[in-house]
């Protein structure tokens, strides 16, 4: 058989595979659309508050009306005692609640340093920083405005008071994700995840459904051919479908989100082949030793969850256990995600990413000569019982 | 019916011994998982993260000032890059998270009261990370700065401590996270990972155990021999693992891990209960229009591999657009998930849990599309 009658092979077996083509092609579009949908708003805004405002002065009823304004607070009721704030709270209506003291006014004149405090549902963590966020900024520039007029009050002239109320500041940006968006901060990583899973999905059904094939008898095409000879044709084929795929995650869908895309296109696929390679690569070693093509389905399936939070992106790898960080190293996964975020949301460049790439590198020989080897073994056990 | 209960229940078991993997998946794999998950969390706060500090002054108060990030819980100081542009390089590496600039002359200019500024960039494409590190480095600066001032005015000695130090802040707040008081990331996410996994090992588990049936017996013959009582059956033995395992890591998390749970367990166990019944109706359709293990894998991993961000504890649910919350209620875990959260951190009345339950009830509906699929099948003369 010639290669590329063998490559025609493979393309047809991959195309008459139902369940091949559902996840390659249904999972990848599917989960391009519904994996991002919870963060479309990319950012959680107005949480809702209830205040319970004990001084009833003017500037008690500004520092309301600063909190209402920030997007992160929304006010939405005002309790008149304790108990009612907390009846308020517990009905589930409100997420925090804040509490102006009472001679809040008095206090702030007589220079006492009145405690504002606030409380909120740290159950639902994105809600608690959110509602910590907007009341200590509203707090925070109040209280920097009363040091401002307290300097004016001191004869300090205004653009002085302006820069001299605090003794040192701090001018801290945001970089790379300037918005803080939730879009920007999971899809990337995520995508390059789907992709993961899908072609260890893929190429693991690919390999069980002929290993079972063999086992009910048939002499396919994939037993008449050398093992290496097959796991080349495998591998174009795969690249080939992958490849487009790539660019549809990182190119289509990054600009339908809106999230960008730094690495230059050349860049991205270099990188991008050796994640392929390796990924199939572990494909074909799953593929090889489950004895049913769905077990190929479930293990990936099982071990999503495990890969996203220890890839490094959410949780930082730092605060990973060593063990378990040298174990997800054997995964194509977790250098390939740091890589593709490397290039594509940091700007980094080529050489910084390449003890991503050299590492993939060695995956995908590691795995493509286990392939080998348990391939051979199988079609060892198999072909005399033919 | 020609079979008598304990036949069932034990045609049930035996299919564990039938199928090794089916095994595997309700015994070896879920305590995996379990520890995986768990050990991934095992630093549950957030704490020495890399922050790169390029001190350009190297004087008194600069040092004390790097001395004060490299104090915080949250950081480390990473001094070894001579240049922000090294900094930067590295930060684009991910070496380091954040980078802090301290200009030359900054001790000249806090004591000659001119306020100078600290430069900061942090790494917000990690944003759990980023927002962390900039809360921490808010929390330095403040302090330092407050220390500077009140210092400042005691020695000009016409003040106290406290008056100093309400004079350079005046105002404070006081923030109380309610219900994690740690803020520990661990009790927040493992509290919802773990029922995901578990939600998946359902729908993973059901499938299996039709397709196992399949191959002992086939599916059609099996529904003829046994009809309702086996479908029963089948889905009752399963229950109790699946309960097995709920309880288990309610067990882990409420009892070993003395996480705050101000709720009645017996809520919680019959949600469980509720949630199981709806993920394994869903289960079954998906195994009954698919017919095939692989097809209904795939099926049910679009259904439940995504679900995790749909809960609504990491993304709040009340900022999701329209689709995702309605994708999001027909997903059991959600639903249960309110109820555990409910139950655990408010100590709800139960009668706050009924809407919720009410729909994981609902899910129940989902068995009479089974049931009109196999009648389909049936007619049709299935395999």
């Amino acid at each position: 058989m010639s290669w590329l009658s063998l490559l025609r092979a493979e393309f047809k077996a991959i195309f008459t595979n139902p369940a091949v083509l559902l996840i390659i092609i249904g999972g990848c579009v599917f989960y391009s659309f519904l994996y991002p949908q919870p963060y479309l708003n990319q950012l959680p805004r107005e949480q809702k508050i209830v205040v319970l405002n004990l001084d009833q002065t003017p500037l008690s009823r500004r520092l309301e009306r600063m909190v209402d304004a920030t997007p992160d607070v929304k006010i939405a009721a005002h309790a008149f005692s304790l108990e009612e704030a907390k009846r308020i709270f517990y009905k589930g209506d409100v997420s925090g609640l804040m509490v102006i003291p009472t001679h809040f006014y008095r206090d702030l004149m007589l220079k006492r340093a009145p405690v504002i405090s606030y409380a909120g549902d740290a159950s639902y963590f994105l809600i608690y920083s959110a509602i910590a966020q907007g009341t200590a900024s509203a707090v925070g520039t109040l209280s920097a405005g009363v040091s401002v007029q307290r300097m004016l009050a001191d004869g300090v002239p205004i653009s002085s008071a302006r820069d001299h109320y605090t003794e040192i500041k701090l001018n801290a940006r945001p970089v790379f994700n300037p918005g803080i968006g939730y879009i920007n901060y999971v899809v990337p990583s995520v995508f390059i995840l789907i992709l993961h899973q899908t072609l260890l999905i893929a190429a693991g059904i690919l390999g069980g459904t002929q290993h079972e094939r063999t086992q009910q008898g048939e002499n396919g095409y994939w037993l008449q051919v050398p093992v290496w000879r097959l796991m080349s044709a495998r591998i174009f084929a795969f690249v080939c479908i992958y490849t487009p795929l790539i660019l549809y995650f990182t190119g289509t869908c990054f600009r339908l989100y809106e999230v960008p895309h730094l690495a230059s296109i050349p860049h991205l696929l270099s990188f991008a082949f050796m994640f392929v390679l390796a990924t199939i690569a572990l494909g074909m070693v799953i593929g090889a030793l489950v004895p049913r093509r769905e077990l190929a389905t479930v293990t990936v399936l099982l071990s999503s969850l495990p890969l996203v939070f220890s890839a490094g992106f959410i949780w930082p790898v730092e605060l990973l256990p060593a063990w378990l960080s040298a174990m997800m190293q054997f995964v194509p996964s977790t250098t390939a995600i740091m890589g593709f975020v490397k290039l594509n949301q940091m700007g980094a460049d080529m050489s910084q990413v390449m003890d991503n790439w050299l590492e993939l590198s060695k995956l995908a020989g590691f795995y493509l000569l286990l392939a080998y080897f348990l391939l051979r073994r199988k079609r060892r056990h198999l072909l005399p019982a033919l | 019916m020609s079979r008598s209960f304990f036949r069932l229940l034990r045609d049930e078991l035996t299919l564990f011994l039938f199928d090794k993997w089916l095994l595997a998946l309700v015994t070896l794999i879920p305590a995996l998982l379990m520890l995986l998950i768990c050990s991934i969390f095992e630093n549950g706060v957030v704490r020495e993260l890399p922050v790169a500090v390029v001190d350009m002054d190297n004087t008194s108060v600069s040092r004390a000032l790097v001395r004060a990030i490299d104090a915080s819980p949250e950081m480390k100081v990473r001094t070894d890059y001579l240049s922000v542009h090294e900094a930067v390089h590295a930060m684009r590496d991910a070496k380091v998270y954040a980078v802090v600039s301290i200009s030359p002359k900054f001790t000249e200019k806090v004591v000659k009261h001119e306020s100078p500024t600290v430069d900061a960039f942090y790494n917000t494409q990690f944003v759990l990370v980023g927002r962390t590190l900039a809360s921490s480095l808010q929390k330095v600066v403040t302090t330092a700065s407050v220390t500077a001032a009140v210092v400042r005015d005691l020695s000009r000695g016409q003040t106290t401590a406290s008056q100093a130090m309400a004079d350079s802040m005046p105002l404070q707040h006081q923030i109380t996270p309610l219900y994690n008081p740690g803020s520990h990331y661990d009790q927040f996410l493992v509290s919802a990972l773990i029922p995901s996994l578990w939600q998946i090992l359902i729908m993973a588990i059901m499938v299996l155990s039709f397709s196992a049936q399949h191959r002992r017996t086939g599916i059609a013959v099996w529904i003829d021999k046994t009809g309702l009582g086996g479908f029963l059956t089948k889905l009752l033995v399963n229950q109790v693992i699946f309960l097995a395992m709920g309880a288990g890591f309610l067990y882990y998390f409420y009892q070993y891990r003395h996480w705050p749970m101000q709720g009645s367990w017996r809520v919680l166990i019959i949600s469980q209960y509720l949630m199981i019944l709806a993920t394994q109706a869903v289960a079954s359709l998906m195994y009954f229009i698919a017919l095939d293990p692989a097809r209904a894998l795939s099926l049910s991993a679009g259904y439940v591999a995504p679900a995790f961000a749909f809960i609504g504890i990491t993304f709040p649910a009340n900022s999701m657009a329209l689709f995702p919350q309605i994708w999001r209620a027909l997903l059991p875990i959600t639903h249960y998930m309110r109820i555990q959260v409910m139950q655990v951190n408010y100590g709800a009345d139960q009668v706050n849990v009924l809407p919720e339950a009410l729909y994981l009830a609902l899910f129940s509906l989902v068995f009479i599309f089974v049931w009109l699929r196999v009648r389909m099948l049936h007619k049709g003369g299935i395999k």
